[in-house]
């Protein structure tokens, strides 16, 4: 034990994983010899004779009383003569068996027929099972296909129908595009957007009345006022708007000159 | 490969037997010789013992049972059509847990002597048992032989045959001999806690259908449920068919008529009178084809005048349409399933035996420390667990006050 | 010289009991051996076990056998086994065989031994009988005087 490990220790040192493993196997085979000391068997060692006591002891059977023995020898005589008869019919009854087919063979023929008669029936419903199966998947797979081409049906009639809103669009942009601004006839629009100036700023009310405020003008004249006043204190729609709108003028201008008063 | 063999035995034991049957009790009148085996697998009996046993799912045959094998209870969510469909399949199953348990004539007790040796007598001072354990012999029709000390070799009688059987090829819960449960003080006790399906089940497991001792056990509990009339512990059972069979057989139906009576269930108070006069057939009284079943009961009413004081809830269900015992049974159901079911401890109850105690609380009493309030201020503040009540033997020791604030 | 024979299917197979139980409690297992020709090495590879024998009677006094009759048909017609005598008493008591010699030697001593321990338990009751009424003639013989 200790020389292999120092062997081992020598493996170790010299670094090599081949002679570790090498070192490892050979003193496993060294412990499996068993050369280390062992304690001697129990007993007499094979070497030396028989005791004097074993040698010399005679073992003495009690006799049989006479009564006994002249009645045990009929009835052995009769005895083995039944159990030899005994064996016979035995025999004969295995045989008997075997030939009417209750025997041992023809137990395994007979288990074997079942066994192979229970293979065919399951195999026969495995069958019926997967014709079933296959049936039934069939039916899944058709109704599965079937709504896959009407999935693809919609997606197909929604694209040719947004293809068809598209090119109308494409269509309606080109039709207006006559009437695009561009380099060619950019002065003649200007000048014609410059006579017809059109101005989204008014109020609209419910009957489609519009109130421009101000009122558009076709050439602005000097420079716009900053502020057109205080527009809030005007009731839109109202007849009234344009006196209003003076009146607070006037009053704003009147209270002003009162603070520059003051 | 144990291979089913058809019994002669029992062909030609029912033709010795014929004189007496153990199933027809000597005090009934008629005369005895019917054949009761062939009586009970007949179809009208057959048809009307099924109809006689209802099916209770949820109470009965599919109700929480102590079992070795561990089992959750699954949920699932249904549609109605599924719902409906699944009820079905369980009760078909609960049809086939239902079967009857086979009604036999016992084994006869006679032994027949194989040899008679008187040289052989006192050979030892013990009986020898002789059990054939040859691979294809079933436990019907296996030879035990019995040597006694004077020589006299014999036959087994059916307690040894069966005895020798649970000794040689051992089953669970089968042990060799037979469970003091089946003698008088602990079958007294195990019937006074309503166990009569669990005493008979078990029988019906550890013996044999034809052993004399079966048959006694049975009609021992038979008697007692009749006797006791507590007929709830056996209706939806497996051994409801023989009962009502051997009740029929005997006449002796007036308290399970008063029991269907009470519960207004007119339909199997005329099935069990169609039921014994099937099988005590009598041309006196018999009933006519077109007879309805309210009719039937009547007839039988008029015809048996002495048990009419047996009667008084059939009576009083036929001309008042009183239905008396169903809220007496009703209530008692609410209270045998109520008693499983704990509410949550609140103030009212953790004083009394629903509180955590149970009924300790009478010995001991509950002192409850509020810990909000403060008002001992101490270090013992305890707080009652407000968890619900676990079912069963846990909840003593579950719903105990803890002590949260260590 | 050892014989290189499968021991399973050599020479004639004996039966007879295989003590398999522990400490103060026999019990047997009734054994088809190999052949004996192989010696006492061989006993070890027990061919078949054809049955059982309980021989502490039970709670109701009874000894406890089983025996499996098909093989040992087989073993004793077929391959014509040698039966140790225990086995062959078994054998007649259970019906098989005849019962054999021994048992009736057994029960003719047993029967002898009974009657002697009867005899004695007699002859031991009417001595006390005899001490008992002894004393009481001598007080009747004392009064008289």
């Amino acid at each position: 034990m200790l020389s292999a490990y120092q062997r081992l220790n020598v493996a170790a040192a010299t670094s090599s994983a081949s002679l570790l493993t090498s070192a490892c196997t050979s003193s496993a085979q060294q412990q499996q010899r068993g050369l280390g000391r062992r304690m001697p068997k129990q007993g007499k060692p094979p070497i030396l004779p028989p005791a004097k006591k074993v040698l010399y002891h005679v073992v003495h059977v009690p006799w049989q009383k006479p009564e006994d023995v002249k009645e045990l020898l009929w009835r052995r005589h009769v005895y083995n003569n039944a159990v030899t008869s005994l064996r016979e019919v035995f025999r004969a009854e295995l045989q008997q068996n075997a030939a009417i087919g209750k025997g041992i063979e023809s137990m395994k023929e007979a288990e074997e027929k079942e066994l192979e008669e229970l293979i065919s029936e399951n195999e026969r419903r495995n069958k019926e099972k997967a014709a079933a199966r296959a049936a039934r998947e069939e039916a899944a797979s058709r109704e599965t296909k079937l709504t896959m081409l009407n999935e693809i049906e919609e997606t197909l009639l929604k694209q040719k129908e947004a293809k068809r809103k598209s090119e109308q669009e494409v269509q309606a942009a080109i039709e207006r595009s006559a009437h695009f601004v561009t380099k060619d006839n950019l002065e003649t629009k200007v000048l014609a957007a410059l006579e017809n100036p059109v101005v989204y700023d008014f109020a609209i009310d419910k009957m489609g009345n519009k109130f421009p405020n101000p009122m558009p003008v076709k050439y602005q004249e000097g420079t716009p006022t900053r502020q057109k006043g205080r527009l809030y204190d005007e009731t839109l729609g109202s007849k009234i708007t344009a006196t209003v709108i003076e009146n607070t003028a006037e009053k704003s201008e009147s209270s002003e000159t009162e603070r520059a008063n003051v | 490969m144990l291979k089913f063999k058809p019994l002669l035995k029992s062909s030609l034991g029912s033709e010795l037997r014929r004189g007496h049957s153990a199933w027809v009790k000597t005090n009934t009148s008629s005369s005895s010789s019917v054949d009761v085996e062939q009586l009970f697998i007949d179809d009208e009996v057959q048809k009307l013992l099924t109809n006689l046993t209802e099916i209770d799912l949820e109470n009965k045959v599919f109700r929480a049972r102590r079992t070795t094998i561990q089992q959750r209870s699954h949920f699932a969510l249904m549609t109605e059509e599924r719902l409906e469909k699944t009820m079905e399949r369980m009760r078909e199953e609960a049809r086939r847990f239902l079967q009857f348990v086979p009604v036999k004539e016992p084994r006869t007790q006679t032994v027949k002597v194989l040899s008679q040796d008187p040289d052989l007598e006192t050979f030892d001072t013990s009986k020898f048992v002789f059990t054939d354990i040859t691979f294809d012999a079933t436990d019907q029709d296996r030879t035990v032989v019995v040597r006694e000390p004077n020589g006299l070799l014999r036959t087994s009688t059916p307690e040894e045959h069966d005895r020798m059987n649970r000794t040689y090829y051992q089953k669970p819960n089968r042990p060799v001999f037979p469970p003091s449960l089946f003698q008088d003080p602990f079958l007294q006790d195990a019937l006074d806690r309503n166990e009569h399906e669990f005493v008979l089940d078990w029988a019906c497991w550890f013996y044999e259908p034809d052993d004399p001792a079966f048959i006694e056990l049975s009609h021992k509990i038979f008697d007692r449920i009749n006797a006791r009339r507590n007929f709830e512990t056996i209706t939806s059972t497996r051994h409801f068919g023989p009962f009502v069979f051997y009740l029929a057989l005997n006449e002796n139906i007036p308290p399970l008529l008063n029991h269907f009576g009470g519960t207004g269930r007119i339909k199997e108070c005329a099935n069990l009178i169609r039921l014994q006069k099937t099988l005590r057939p009598d041309w006196r009284v018999t009933i006519a084809k077109g007879d309805s079943d309210e009719k039937i009961v009547k007839d039988y009413l008029k015809q048996n005048n002495r048990f009419r004081d047996e009667l008084t809830d059939l009576v009083a269900f036929l001309e008042r349409g009183v239905i008396k015992s169903k809220l007496q049974s009703r209530e008692t159901r609410t209270v045998a399933t109520g008693a499983r079911k704990q509410a949550t401890v609140n103030a009212r109850n953790v004083r009394g035996a629903e509180g955590p105690l149970g009924n300790l609380s009478e010995e001991y009493a509950v002192k409850v420390v509020k810990s909000e309030g403060s008002e001992g201020g101490d270090f013992e503040q305890r707080k009652l667990d407000k968890t619900p009540q676990r079912r069963g033997r846990w909840q003593r020791s579950s719903s105990k006050p803890r002590n949260k604030n260590e | 010289m050892r014989k290189l024979v499968i021991p399973k299917y050599f020479g004639r197979p004996s039966i007879g009991l295989a003590l398999f139980g522990c400490t103060n409690r026999p019990f047997y297992h009734i054994c088809v051996f190999p052949d004996r020709a192989l010696g006492r090495r061989y006993e070890s590879n027990i061919l078949e076990q054809v049955g059982t024998f309980d021989p502490l009677p039970n709670s109701k006094n009874e000894k406890l056998v089983s025996l499996n009759f098909g093989r040992l048909k087989y073993w004793l017609g077929e391959r014509n086994a040698h039966v140790s005598v225990p086995v062959l008493e078994l054998l007649g008591l259970s019906g098989l065989f005849p019962i054999h010699p021994k048992t009736f030697v057994r029960a003719r001593d047993n029967r002898e031994v009974l009657k002697a321990k009867e005899a004695a338990a007699i002859e031991a009751a009417s001595k006390k009988e005899d001490e008992e009424v002894a004393p009481e003639e001598q007080q009747s013989v004392a009064a008289k005087v």
